[in-house]
């Protein structure tokens, strides 16, 4: 059964990257064009359309790509530091780890949505500006799991091998040692890219973030001075959140079954 | 032990003091000026403007203004808010009270439905009730809580009318005693349900795989095989082992729980310090943006503390000697 998930997993992921990069083709009106409120069935707009006569189908469909680009992006900026820190901080161990590791405690124990908010509040919500923050709180996790696997891994004989050979230490460290270390790390890579997802429509749906994309949670941002009239407004893109977020954890919950087999079932 | 005890409360009052000034430097480098959120859009004279600044000490150099802002927090002075013209620390210990009954509430529901879905699934992994408490669980994961909110509001308190739109009591209503306590239930009943969620799924998956692993041991064959029951293996043996990442979890999560309140408190109007601290931020009202960041702060540190010491009353294998 798990299995069949992670594949549904990997199909609705797929559908939703590839939607982000095709959907302005294939959407089936103009996201902008102004008309009047239209409800859903029977109906010219599958999903209705907006107070503005926006067809909502259209907008959902031209929202993937800004939650998937800042989704994927923070996470995948993320998942890259914590594993150069994680690996860093392991492999040279002493005051370097230390003071790695304490770094890593404060930043997870500050109050990070609400300094992100302040953040993005303050310095406008232009993509790059999320991404660097939400990538910026979210290392801690794949930075500790990677300094994890670099500790035992460094007891290796391999890596005595390879360091009696005379390969550098950055050698050691990306040829030897990385690799082995990844499994963990790719895990929590979809798993971020989940929560950077939520994050990201959490931004947009408090009215930060860049007034110009039309990501799901900005939808929803509009959305709510119509609930009473136009529920289907809310409706949508909230799915369509719910969708991605739920095929990156389905597709990091097969990765943990694959490289986890403690924890299967007997 | 005690040495471990101070060193952690040193480490906690480091950290709080570290967030504290951090959180000084975050708001000082915004761009815009405050002095215009006191005087307004209006005309006003230079001398005015002056006067306004040294008031408020904004003409200080901003390390100056580091040090008496330190200062005046451990003395209990926190400022004034600039939208209410009350003492900060007053409004965020309006709010605290509403926001915390929340967050404990849905903590505890969460914790406890958790661990008894966990225990349930992980007595008979892979049957239908596993994959569909599994399922409900990644969805819990999934779904955004703002989102579920406008739904849970739209369903049951716009269209079934079985809940209040937001609040915490019915307005012009002055209950007392218990017929308060039912009134802020049913006005609580829908945001803790959103707050829940969350935690619900991940304590039930994490209850279950930590159980799955713990059944497996030896100690469990041997309870078993003095004959008790399974309901006393599980209560007696397993579940005291199980219950360590759970308490780990808290501690981690407790942040985010405060982080979910700015939205369940918006959208609900429930007068917690989630939303006094979105209000704030969007008025630029400084004062209270940093006095509501110092308590949330200090209490997710709090809690983490409270949980390493929980750890050591729990499982007595853990010792905090010298050794660590």
């Amino acid at each position: 059964m798990r299995n069949r998930l992670t594949v549904v997993g990997l199909v609705i992921g797929a559908s939703m990257i590839i939607v982000a990069i095709i959907g302005p083709w294939i959407a089936p009106y103009d996201p902008w064009a102004l008309g009047q409120e239209a409800l859903l069935p029977p109906g010219d707009h599958i999903f209705g359309t907006d107070n503005l006569g926006r067809d909502v189908f259209s907008r959902v469909l031209y929202g993937a790509r800004p939650s998937m680009i800042i989704g994927i992006g923070s996470a995948m900026l993320a998942v890259f530091m914590g594993i150069l820190i994680g690996l860093v901080s392991g492999y040279f161990g002493g005051k370097l780890d230390d003071l790695l590791m304490r770094i890593t405690d404060i930043v997870l124990v500050l109050p990070a949505f609400f300094i992100i908010i302040i953040l993005v509040s303050f310095f406008g919500g232009s993509i790059q500006l999320i991404i660097m923050i939400l990538g910026l709180f979210s290392w801690c996790g794949c930075a500790r799991m990677t300094r994890v696997m670099v500790l035992s891994i460094k007891q290796s004989t391999y890596v005595e091998a390879a360091r009696a050979m005379g390969m550098s230490n950055s050698g050691i460290m990306f040829k030897e040692i990385l690799p082995n270390a990844l499994p963990p790390a790719i895990v929590e890579a979809s798993l971020l890219i989940g929560r950077c997802i939520l994050l990201e429509s959490g931004l947009s749906f408090l009215g930060l973030g860049d007034p110009n994309l039309m990501s799901w949670g900005s939808m929803l941002f509009n959305a709510q001075a119509y609930i009473r009239s136009a529920w289907w407004m809310m409706v949508f893109p909230g799915l369509a959140i719910l969708l991605a977020v739920l095929a990156f954890n389905f597709i990091g919950e097969g990765f943990n079954d694959a490289l986890n087999p403690r924890l299967k079932e007997q | 032990m005690k040495k471990y005890l101070a060193k952690r409360i040193i480490e906690s009052i480091l950290v709080i003091i570290l967030v504290i000034v951090f959180d000084f430097v975050l708001i000082h480098i915004a761009p815009g000026d405050p002095i215009y959120n006191l005087i307004g859009q209006g005309h006003v004279t230079e001398d005015y403007v002056v006067m306004i600044r040294a008031k408020y000490g904004l003409d200080k150099p901003i390390v100056e203004q580091l040090y008496l802002y330190l200062r005046s927090i451990l003395t209990g002075d926190w400022g004034y808010s600039l939208r209410f013209h009350e003492p900060a620390i007053i409004l965020v210990a309006q709010r605290l009270p509403a926001t915390l009954l929340l967050g404990f509430s849905a903590l505890a529901l969460a914790t406890c439905i958790g661990i008894l879905l966990g225990v349930l699934s992980s007595r008979k992994p892979g049957s239908i009730i596993d994959h569909i408490s599994s399922l409900v669980s990644m969805i819990g994961f999934s779904i955004p809580s703002f989102w579920l909110a406008l739904i849970l509001l739209f369903v049951f308190a716009y269209t079934l009318s079985l809940f209040p739109m937001g609040g915490m009591s019915t307005l012009g209503l002055d209950l007392t005693g218990i017929a308060y306590a039912l009134d802020v239930l049913h006005h609580m009943f829908l945001p803790m349900m959103v707050l829940t969620v969350w935690y619900l799924a991940l304590t039930t998956q994490l209850t279950r795989a930590s159980m799955i692993e713990i059944l497996r041991k030896d100690f469990i064959i041997t309870a078993r095989s003095k004959g008790l029951s399974e309901w006393k293996v599980i209560r007696k043996h397993a579940l005291p082992n199980a219950l360590l990442p759970i308490i780990t979890m808290i501690g981690i999560y407790a942040g985010e729980i405060f982080a979910g309140t700015i939205f369940i408190e918006t959208i609900f109007s429930w007068p917690g310090v989630g939303r006094l601290v979105w209000e704030s931020i969007t008025a630029r009202d400084y004062p209270v943006v940093m006095a509501s960041l110092v308590v949330t702060s200090v209490a997710v540190i709090s809690i983490n503390f409270i949980m390493d010491l929980l750890y050591v009353v729990i499982d007595p294998r853990i010792r905090y000697t010298r050794g660590d």
